[in-house]
């Protein structure tokens, strides 16, 4: 701590440069919490669960090329003899696919004639989806086989049963949640009973506000383009895929509008959250090495500039030791001050963003985290400079120049 | 041509005055060698250095050719320093990335001349100090004594009203000390003013007049350079 | 007195090379990112139609149930999309310079005489001739087909040339004949590379995805009857009468987006008195039981209400300016530190007689020079880092990482101009050094 006096005196004496480097901690400090900040506030985005088996899931878009009466009929088998594929868990025809973009909205009412108390993702599917997809059933029951219907378009105008999501469930009942297995609820002003309540679907938008909000329904939709979702046995979803395209295929006018599996619908549906996190890692990467290298050639040159006075000190007898612990605790002092700096200006961005684009407020540990980031970057810029002066022999001091 | 009258000089910080010149008075007509003598701290450079223009009085004046020159802004004394005054350093201060027609040429930069009339002064100069042939040498490719003609041919190209040396010979051994002795005598005797600052009594007496600095007073010495020579 | 300058700027940049460098290095570092970021987020939000953003307007009619507002919201909005029939009337009343309606379908496509194995799902738009003169799309070969086509529904394509590659190796196409799922449409024209930027006129969730690569009439795909159920959205207040297309086609259900062209602040007004009336007129038949809403919306209008402009685009340029602050401040600090080197040339040259006003000069010339170098690398550096963003922003079209010569040029100068702006006050204070104090120890 005898230290600590002559640096700031030393510190006073040439401020310009002493400045310059609080402002570059401090400015380096700012970028660096919001950056981190907003990179993981994405990965969190792309890591919520859909509540699917996203690993084992794919889907097959595909036509039923029969006349309108005999599609229902063509379903069952296509589906029944997808079913029998060893490697296969469950398949299932859906409304919809989470997160693909591709599916249904709802209006969703406790209360009949009321105008609506949200909206949910809606799927329509045979007894299978809930299996076919995944899916954890939290409270309640299982759809009794005698619920399921078959329609053409628009199942939720049919439903009986229905299973709604956990978040859904709360929004109506907040805390009272379970309490909604028995009860009627109105979908699009349709009463409908909620047999039971699922722990996780998202709906069809990655983006949407009311994500987490999903209504299943066992109404299979024979519609021209229909959906098929299959769930296989881990490792066997590629076999599983190319058979299934093969046995679809292999009907007199069939079309395959498109098929991924989950894992490609979730990439796809998070790629700009991906790219955008991407790139702010990178603007970290880039933010690190600028400063590091702009520490490291302040101190070196604060270090060379001083060479003589590192010698007369080194001759008056100061260990090398002392004269690294010097050098390490003047960056110390002001990484500390540009921190502060950086913490207030960190503080007003972050303010100005989450104004501008409905951002959430920067929490405290980050900040703490963020500086002692800073001050372990100026540490290790500041080392070996600091060794290099250490290393310079007391003859220094007598010499001339 | 120069004058001073009542000039000196006061460093101030915070808290202590030091006066480094009291007032004197001094004159330097055309054609004499005035050696400057003292022991270091007594304010010879800081004399070196107003006389220069580089620094500026505390009080006093300070003609020029006829010219107050101690409240002229930065522009006009540059200008003055330009035109008018030469300079040689102890360390010779020639810049080691340009090449001696390079470095000769740099005071003439500062003035509306042309290519051809700008090659012409330096090249005499040069011829004056005995190293036309070096024009395309870099600094370090010569001697020590090579370095202060080189240094000498930049105060000259300029064609000053006089040279201001301060321990020319200072860096050099004593036969290259010799060499420009006496190359600065020979520019004296063209005419050339000189004021020279020195610690060696011996090079002293080679000059037409002496003033001594002594703690911050400037005062005559009465020699007798004549009769030596 | 400039090339003097410029000569003793490139000796003092070449004696302190690996400072320069690094100055150069980081001033290219700091403005690449910022242009990079400034790049995509000036493609995403440029006007995509500069010469027609006056002009073209999107139609929205407030077609939906009596019983609740359209998404039920609280301030009711009509709309995005309109009615086959609404869409089909307004053409025929021919009230507007153009009517572009905007529909589309996905089928099978392949040449007549590929085997149906070799036929591609490809995602089809139709719209009228209208289409290609007001949203000035260039043509390669051929033209727009004609307004006869757009009347009669003619079997007739625009494919792009990407797809003229594809299918005819680039040649001529024009006469050819291609099959789209069981109908076969001459080619008419072949368009030319086309970048319009957002696409504003279909989908807002797509405004960022290349346009699509077949053409056909809006008459067409109504008289063939070719309806895809998941191509777009579509939304339906009240059932078609039946399943059939021709019910679909009759029906409230609304989908397609109807852009005309008005040439002036008059041509508005009148369009907007039309459509008072269309809309009392078809009242009249038991239609449009909801207030009357009508509404036209420019092209950045639309996009903005849909909220089609990611932030995180605009957050990332704020960002990268922070960084290239920084780099500034970096650079700033590197030039103090080569300029501090200088100080005993500094005094000798005032000695010899140069004015603090020759000194700025020389020296401003050689910041300017590092931050020409840093412009002209940060320019490389920020094509290499376009590139990357093409490759890790699959979502978003190639043509968004592009930068045009404006931008490039400002790129050198903005780099030129910052880094003289934090170069002055390093010279300042090289320049301001005692001569008297240097001399005696260069």
């Amino acid at each position: 701590m005898k230290d600590l006096l002559p640096i700031i005196k030393s510190l006073k004496s040439n401020y310009t440069a002493a400045l310059l480097f609080i402002l570059q901690v401090a400015i380096t400090f700012t970028i660096l919490v919001n950056a981190i900040y907003l990179a993981f506030d994405k990965r969190e985005f792309i890591a919520r669960a859909s509540g699917l088996d996203e690993q084992n899931v794919f889907y097959v878009a595909t036509n039923l090329p029969v006349e309108e009466a005999a599609q229902p009929a063509l379903l069952d088998q296509d589906l029944a003899n997808i079913r029998a594929f060893s490697g296969v868990e469950n398949a299932s025809v859906s409304s919809g696919i989470p997160l693909s973009g591709w599916g249904r909205l709802v209006e969703v009412a406790v209360n009949p004639d009321t105008k609506y108390d949200t909206f949910s993702g809606y799927y329509g599917g045979d007894l299978n989806l809930l299996k076919a997809f995944g899916l954890e059933l939290v409270a309640g029951s299982e759809f009794s086989p005698s619920a399921e219907l078959t329609v053409r378009t628009e199942g939720y105008r049919n439903a009986i049963d229905i299973m709604v999501t956990k978040a859904l469930a709360k929004s109506l009942f907040s805390e009272q949640w379970e309490q909604i297995v028995g009860k009627t609820i109105y979908i699009n002003n349709q009463p409908q009973r909620v047999v039971g309540v699922l722990g996780t679907l998202q709906a069809a938008w990655p983006s949407w506000v009311v994500v987490e909000h999903a209504v299943l329904a066992p109404v299979k939709e024979a519609d021209s383009i229909v959906h098929y979702v299959v769930k296989t046995a881990p490792g066997q979803q590629d076999d599983i895929l190319t058979q299934t395209l093969a046995y679809l295929m292999s009907l007199h006018g069939r079309k395959i509008d498109n098929f991924e599996t989950f894992m490609e619908v979730k990439s796809r549906a998070y790629s700009a959250e991906n790219a955008a996190s991407k790139t702010l890692f990178g603007v970290i990467t880039g933010l690190l090495i600028v400063t590091a290298l702009g520490i490291y050639g302040q101190s070196r040159y604060s270090i060379v500039k001083r060479t003589k006075l590192i010698g007369i000190r080194r001759a008056m007898g100061a260990s090398r030791g002392q004269i690294i612990r010097y050098f390490v605790l003047e960056n110390v002092v002001l990484c500390l001050v540009g921190i502060l700096i950086g913490v207030c200006a960190a503080i007003v961005l972050n303010n100005v963003f989450s104004n501008a684009f409905e951002l959430g407020t920067i929490p405290l540990s980050y900040l703490l985290y963020g500086s002692i980031c800073t001050i372990i970057l100026g540490q290790v810029a500041v080392l070996y400079p600091a060794i290099r002066a250490a290393q310079l022999s007391p003859a220094i001091a007598t010499r001339t120049v | 041509m120069l004058r001073m009258s009542k000039l000196a000089k006061t460093y101030r910080t915070d808290t202590v005055k030091t006066r480094a010149l009291c007032p004197f008075d001094l004159e330097v007509k055309q054609g004499e060698f005035v050696a400057v003598v003292g022991p270091s701290g007594s304010g010879k450079t800081t004399f070196l250095n107003i006389t220069g223009l580089l620094e500026n009085a505390s009080e006093g004046e300070y003609w020029l050719d006829g010219l107050e020159v101690s409240t002229l802004g930065d522009k006009a004394k540059s200008r003055l320093r330009n035109e008018k005054i030469g300079f040689i350093f102890q360390s010779f201060n020639l810049i080691p990335e340009l090449n001696i027609y390079d470095n000769v040429e740099m005071p003439l930069r500062y003035r509306k001349l042309s290519t051809v009339q700008r090659k012409q002064r330096v090249e005499e100069a040069l011829e004056q100090v005995g190293l036309a042939s070096r024009q395309k040498h870099f600094p370090a490719q010569l001697s020590g004594g090579q370095q202060q003609r080189v240094a000498i041919a930049r105060a000259l190209a300029g064609s000053p009203a006089f040279l201001l040396a301060d321990e020319p010979t200072g860096n050099l051994d004593s036969k290259m000390a010799d060499g420009v002795m006496s190359l600065l005598k020979e520019i004296n005797k063209q005419g050339t003013t000189i004021i020279m600052v020195t610690h060696d009594l011996d090079q002293a007496t080679q000059a037409s007049r002496i003033i001594e600095v002594k703690d911050g007073v400037i005062s005559e010495v009465e020699h007798c350079a004549q009769e030596i020579a | 007195m400039i090339t003097y300058y410029t000569k003793l700027a490139f000796l003092s940049l070449w004696k302190t090379r690996y400072m320069s460098l690094l100055a150069v290095i980081v001033i290219a570092v700091g403005i690449s990112a910022t242009m990079t970021t400034y790049t995509i987020n000036h493609m995403m939000t440029k006007d995509p139609l500069p010469s027609k953003s006056d002009s073209v307007f999107l139609v929205r009619l407030n077609n939906w149930s009596p019983e609740a507002a359209y998404r039920n919201r609280n301030e009711e909005n009509p709309p995005i999309y309109m009615s086959v029939q609404d869409a089909v009337n307004l053409i025929n009343h021919d009230k507007a310079q153009a009517h572009i309606p905007i529909a589309g379908f996905k089928d099978m496509l392949k040449l007549p005489e590929q085997s149906a194995v070799d036929a591609k799902m490809t995602f089809v738009r139709s719209s009228t001739t209208d289409f290609f003169s007001s949203f000035e799309v260039p043509f390669l070969y051929g033209s727009s087909w004609p307004k006869s086509s757009d009347d009669s529904g003619e079997q007739v394509v625009v494919i792009s040339k990407k797809l003229n590659a594809e299918l005819f190796d680039g040649q001529n196409s024009v006469g050819r004949v291609v099959q789209l799922g069981e109908h076969q449409y001459t080619v008419v024209g072949v368009l030319n590379d086309w970048f319009i930027l957002p696409r504003f006129y279909g989908e807002s969730m797509r405004a960022f995805k290349a346009p699509r690569d077949i053409f056909i009439p809006f008459q067409t795909q109504l008289n063939l009857e070719l309806w895809s159920s998941n191509v777009q959205a579509f939304e339906c207040w009240k059932d078609p009468e039946n399943a059939s297309v021709k019910a679909l086609w009759a029906s409230e259900c609304v989908w397609v987006f109807f852009w005309v062209q008005l040439n002036s602040d008059l041509e508005k007004q009148e369009y907007m008195d039309f459509l008072q009336s269309y809309v009392e007129q078809q009242k009249a038949l038991g239609r449009f039981q909801r207030p009357t809403l009508n509404k036209l919306q420019s092209p950045t209008e639309y996009l903005k209400e849909r909220r089609a402009f990611s932030t995180d685009s605009e957050i990332a340029v704020w960002l990268s300016i922070c960084f290239f602050a920084l780099c500034l401040l970096n650079a700033m600090s590197i030039i103090m530190t080569k300029f501090q080197g200088k100080a005993g040339e500094v005094a000798l040259r005032r000695a010899v007689g140069a004015s603090s006003v020759d000194l700025v000069h020389q020296y401003t010339i050689e910041t300017g020079a590092i931050g020409l170098f840093g412009g002209i690398l940060g320019l490389v550096l920020t094509q290499v880092c376009l590139f990357l963003s093409s490759q890790l922003y699959t979502h978003l079209s190639k043509d968004i990482m592009t930068m045009s010569a404006e931008l490039m040029v400002s790129t050198v100068l903005l780099s030129i101009l910052s880094s003289l702006v934090f170069g002055m006050f390093p010279i300042i204070k090289a320049i301001n050094v005692q001569p008297a104090t240097q001399l005696k120890s260069l």
